[in-house]
Formats: C-alpha cells, structure tokens, sequence
C-alpha cells in the first residue's frame, strides 16, 4: 500500500512538473477600449493615448494591424512596443483624414497581438493572445473650436516670492488654439480684489493637452488668498485658496522613490544609474543626482546627473554614468540634490562581470517558449529533473527494502 | 486727603478663542484612468487641507472614491466605491497637504467616479470637497494556454480534446474571435508540416467538452473575418473569483492525408466589444 503511494507521489509530481510550464497563461489588456474622434479636420488630425498591460513579468513585444475602412488613416505610435507586468505600454492613435476626405462617419480597429513560440512538440499549435480596440471618427471641413481648462493649482508662497499656477489646457476641437487666461486674486474675505493679470498660454494642438506653468509675480502680505482662474476662450473655470507666509515656511520636500541600476553591468561598458526622484512639496524644485561609486571601499567615482526641475508630484528619472574598469561588487551610494537639500541616502550594490554571460544576452526581449519564460527557466528545469530524479531513486530504494 | 481724578475699577474680561472650521480645496487626481489588465492600479486624489488653528487641530483626513452609480455613503465595492484615509504633510503652519491613495481593482465600474475629500478637526467640525474623474473602460483577456500540443497523431486520426480557458480581466463585457495560420497570416492553414500542410478547416472547436469532431466548428483561417465566438464574458463582479468571469472552449485536430512530420501553426484569439 505505502509503496503505491509513492509512486502515485512520484508519478503527480512528475505530471505536475510537465504541465505546469505549458499550462501557463498570457494575458493583455487595453484601455481606453474605443476611442471616438469628433469632428477631425479634413488635412487635420487628432491623437488620443491609451494604455496597454498585461500580468507576465517577461518583457514581451507588441505587434498590431488596423482593419477596416480608410485604415491606411490611422496611426499608431506604440514606442519600443515591449509589455511586462511592471511597464505598461503607452500608445498614441491618430486620425490623419487627408484634404479630399469625405465628410461622414468612419469606424476602424486597432488590434494588438502578443506573441508566444512554439515549445517544439510534434503536431503544435502556438496561440497569440489578441485585443481589438475600436476607433469611430468623424470627418468635416468645418474648423471647431473648443477647449476646456482644467487641473488648476496653486502653491502657498512665501513673501516676495511669485506664485506658482498650473493649469491644464485640454483642445477638444480641430484646430490649434491659444487661450486667453485671465486671473484675478482676492484677499481673505474675498470682498477686495487685490490683483488681476491676463496671460497667452502655450499653443494646444488638437485633441492634445499641456500643463501650463505661470508665474505670478505680485507682492502680497501674509494672510490667505483666492484666486480666481478663467477663460474667455475655454470652457472651465476654478476658484482656488492660497496662503502667503513669511520666509523659510514653504518647505521643500522630496525623496528617491527607487533606484534603477543595470542587472548585468559588464567591466568596460557604460552603465547608467537612475534615480527616480518625486517633489513631494509644494513648489518646484531643481533637482540633480550625486552619486558615490566605491569598490572594495574605495572610491572610484562620483557621479552627478543633469539638473531638471521638477513640479509638486511630478517624478523624474536623473541619470548619471560611469564605466567600471575592474569587475566586482560595486556600491552605490546616491542622494539627490534639491533647492540646497538632499535627499536621504539610498545604497546599491552592483556586481559587475568580466564578460557578457550567454544567459544574459537573451534578456532584452522574450518570446513565451511552452510557457518557461525568460533566463531563470532553464534552472527551474534542471531543478525539476533533479527532484524528479530523487523521488525516483527514493521509491525504488523503497521497493528494494521491502523485498 | 484729596480724592484721586481716576479709580481703579477692575473689569473682568472673557475672551473665548472659537474653533475656525477646516477648509478642503483643491482635490485633484487624473482624468482619465486606464486601469491595469488583472491587477490594480493605484489611483491618487490630492487635497490641500487648512486649518486656522494650526495643522495641528487637524484629526482626520479621509477620502472616498465612488462610481456615479453609487451614493458616497455605500458600503465599500470593488466595483464601485472605495475609502482610505489619507496621508498628510505640513506645509506650513496652517496647511497640510495629503495624498488619498487608491488601490482600483481592474473590474471596477467605467464611467464617471467621484473622490471626496473630507477633513475633520479636534472639534469635530468637517469639510468636504469633491472632485470627479473618467475611468475608461479596460478590454482584457487571460488566455490560460500558450500552446496546443495535440500530440503524436498518425494521418487520419483525430486528436485528443484539448481546452482552453478565456478569463475576463477587464471591467467589460467581452467577445471572442479566432483565426489560424500555418506560416503567414491570411494562408489558409492551420498548420504547416515537414510534409504538406494541414487546412484551417481541420482545426476544430466547440463550447461544449465531448463533442464530436464532426460537430465542431472550423476555426477561420481568415483574419479579416475570424471565427465569432458568441461566448460574452461578463466581467467579474464583488465576491467572484478572478476565473468565475470566463469561458472554455474545447479543441481539436484532424491530420489530413498529405501532411506528415513535424507540424506548427498559430492560433490567435482577439477579445473585442460585445456585439
């Protein structure tokens, strides 16, 4: 009886070792799932983003038709068109009707494929996992006008400093425009109004949008304000309160949110090291990266990236390189330099090779062979094999003892 | 002794310092949302929070996100309504400013969506401040197989049934649709071989398992008109599993006269709109 089980054991676990890696799944995601142009320009166009993903850790490439009417119309930007789970992919549509489009109403679809490959059975069918998305558009001659603000903010400031605003202008028409914006502060009561100023934002192309910086420069003493932003030329409009305090009460913040380092760096070539750094205040910062490269506790580098300058939220990638001369195991240690401030310290370590090992080479792209994904699965294998090896010999010492 | 021109009269004098309520203004968070394939997303909705009794009379600051479906007040969904307390940093000493962090399954309802922000101080008085933003729709599909492996087949025979199962994990219905092709799209096939080629017309399904071969459906070996799968799969709803929103379809393959050796094709399956 106790010898059944064990090969019922062996025999499950073996069946398990199979089928788990041909079993796997491939998943792929799309949204927005329609788009829908209104009124595009004849010679005009208009773009809209959507979001592609998908559950597989592997970087995967993206591939994609357009079928349909007028297809040859549409436009798809999908950049270096490779998914994983961690890095989902932005895309851009676009609608170009050319000058003797028809007016009327067109429909098209987009579809995306992911590609797997074959696991070398005999008589095999590989499967693409597919999306289609579906675009409706409209064509006129008629130029339209129409655009919307929105995303107003403003920052508390300290006394003789200037106001930060930022608004967004979001073109929903067909051709480009250059709102009008008209701002008017008033003190706490809202009953005084202390100041007004009218400005020209940047130019928005259609069906685009821009995040518009303004500086407003006018002195006011410290108490709390609201400030009135509007448009004669956009629909939306915003009622904001801001504070004016004294010297030193603004504070800036912000921090590293990761550090990216290569996973294989190889002596004698470039490696970069990017600091993801986020404004976490209230106002903008310029921020760079400095970084300490040290082997075996010595010095052997110090890194400092660009400086950019980074709005409330927003998070930038700062990098900086440096090439290793020797193999072994480097240490990282960066801050991030920000109005005078630095950021806590982060620590890495980065193991550097002798040469390109044959294993990392394929690490770039992915393709799903039978579901064992990427370098790891060739161990992964060998490790089933092992067990499977082990049990073996362990039921038939098993069997031997018995007799 | 001369009577002083001024006496000293003492006046008691209460001053009461009231409570200033806390304002919420500026609630901000993105607009659309394109939500993740499978997983969730995290959705941040900003607010300035201020307070004329210092940052420090602020108590709680929290936030909801809700469908338009929904009223603000409903218990918490995955589909339509969720709530966090946010996290809060001074700014200076009247204003803090908080993120309201949240995690949005990716079957969470389309459509229009509310975040409330609301502040509440150490005398319990409160203000909320909404804002609204778009959840687009997400399309998505879990295809739970990379291969068909319909095994060592002599010609003539018919292969074992093989399945295959499609998960909705998007927020919206879906359909599916299907084409095969031996070595380039639109040739007809299902499979090339070492030896001649095997039809589209061979490789076979049904929805139903132990169907016979002869009942099965063809799969298209056209991809501008793919086999229409009826098979509408509603999203998965609150107290469902990931794999309650899905379906499974049934394979398989008939080796024709001719073909012989080692055969390969590819099966694609597109999920599109319900129609």
């Amino acid at each position: 009886m106790k010898k059944n089980k064990l090969w019922i054991i062996a025999f499950l676990f073996l069946i398990v070792s199979i089928v788990i890696p041909f079993s796997q799944a491939i998943s792929l995601g799309v949204s927005p799932a329609s788009f829908t142009f209104e009124n595009t320009l004849r010679g005009g166009f208009a773009t809209y983003e959507g979001l592609l993903s998908t559950g597989d850790a592997g970087s995967l490439r993206v591939s994609y038709d357009v079928v349909g009417e007028n297809s040859d119309w549409i436009q798809v930007d999908l950049g270096d068109a490779l998914l994983s789970k961690d890095k989902p992919l932005s895309f851009d549509v676009t609608v170009r009707p050319p000058e003797d489009a028809a007016n009327g109403e067109y429909s098209a679809k987009i579809r995306f494929f992911l590609a797997t490959g074959f696991t070398g059975q005999e008589v095999e069918s590989r499967i693409f996992t597919g999306l289609s998305v579906d675009v409706y558009f409209s064509v006129t001659g008629e130029e339209h006008v129409d655009c919307v603000i929105g995303g107003v903010s403003v920052s508390d400031a300290e006394e003789d400093r200037p106001l930060e605003l930022y608004l967004t202008v979001k073109n929903n028409g067909n051709v480009r425009v250059k709102p009008k914006i008209d701002i008017a502060i008033l003190d706490q009561s809202k009953e005084t109004l202390m100041y007004t100023e009218s400005f020209y934002a940047d130019e928005v192309l259609p069906t685009t949008k821009k995040q518009i910086l303004k500086e407003v420069d006018y002195d006011l003493i410290k108490s709390q304000y609201w400030m009135q932003v509007s448009s004669e030329d956009c629909s939306g409009s915003d009622f904001l309160t801001f504070n004016i305090v004294g010297f030193g009460e603004v504070y800036d913040l912000g921090e590293i949110v990761r550090m990216e380092t290569p996973d294989v760096p190889v002596k004698g070539e470039l490696v970069p090291v990017q600091a993801f750094f986020k404004n976490t205040g209230a106002r903008v910062v310029n921020a760079k990266l400095r970084a300490i490269v040290s082997l075996d506790g010595n010095v052997v580098a110090v890194l400092e990236s660009d400086e950019l300058q980074v709005k409330p939220d927003e998070v930038v990638d700062l990098e900086a390189y440096f090439r290793p001369e020797l193999q072994g195991n480097y240490v990282i240690k960066s801050q991030v330099l920000y109005n005078n401030k630095l950021t806590y310290e982060k620590s890495n370590n980065l193991v550097v090779s002798e040469h390109l090992e044959e294993e990392s080479e394929g690490q770039g792209i992915q393709e799903i062979t039978g579901g064992v994904v990427g370098a790891g699965s060739s161990s992964w294998l060998a490790v089933v094999v092992l067990f499977s090896i082990i049990i073996l010999l362990f039921v038939l010492i098993m069997r031997k003892k018995k007799r | 002794m001369a009577a002083t021109p001024y006496q000293n009269v003492t006046i008691p004098s209460n001053i009461s310092v009231t409570n200033t309520a806390p304002i919420v203004s500026n609630v901000a968070l993105p607009s659309p949302i394109n939500l993740l394939a499978g997983t969730t997303t995290q959705v941040n909705c900003t607010a300035q929070v201020i307070d004329d009794n210092g940052v420090s009379d602020l108590n709680i600051t929290n936030a909801t996100l809700h469908h338009s479906s929904v009223a603000p007040t409903a218990p918490d969904s995955n589909e339509t309504k969720y709530s966090v307390v946010c996290s809060c940093y001074g700014m200076d000493n009247i204003t803090s400013n908080c993120t309201c962090s949240f995690d949005v399954w990716y079957y969470a309802n389309n459509g229009t969506w509310y975040c409330n922000v609301t502040v509440v101080d150490d005398s319990s008085e409160s203000d909320t401040v909404v804002n609204s933003t778009i959840i687009n729709t997400l399309r998505a599909v879990n295809v739970t197989r990379t291969s068909l492996d319909y095994g060592d087949l002599p010609t003539g025979n018919t292969s074992q049934e093989l399945n295959i199962t499609l998960i909705n994990i998007g927020n919206t219905i879906i359909d599916i649709s299907a084409f095969a092709y031996g070595s380039a799209m639109d040739d007809g096939l299902a499979m090339v071989c070492d030896g001649g080629s095997i039809d589209a017309t061979y490789e076979r399904y049904d929805y139903s398992s132990g169907t016979e071969y002869a009942l099965m459906t063809s799969v298209s070996g056209n991809s501008a008109a793919p086999s229409q799968m009826d098979l509408d799969i509603g999203k998965r709803e609150d107290g469902e599993e990931m794999g309650d929103a899905s379906s499974m379809v049934y394979w398989k393959l008939q080796i024709p006269v001719g073909a012989g050796g080692v055969c390969n094709g590819t099966l694609t399956f597109i999920a599109e709109a319900d129609t």
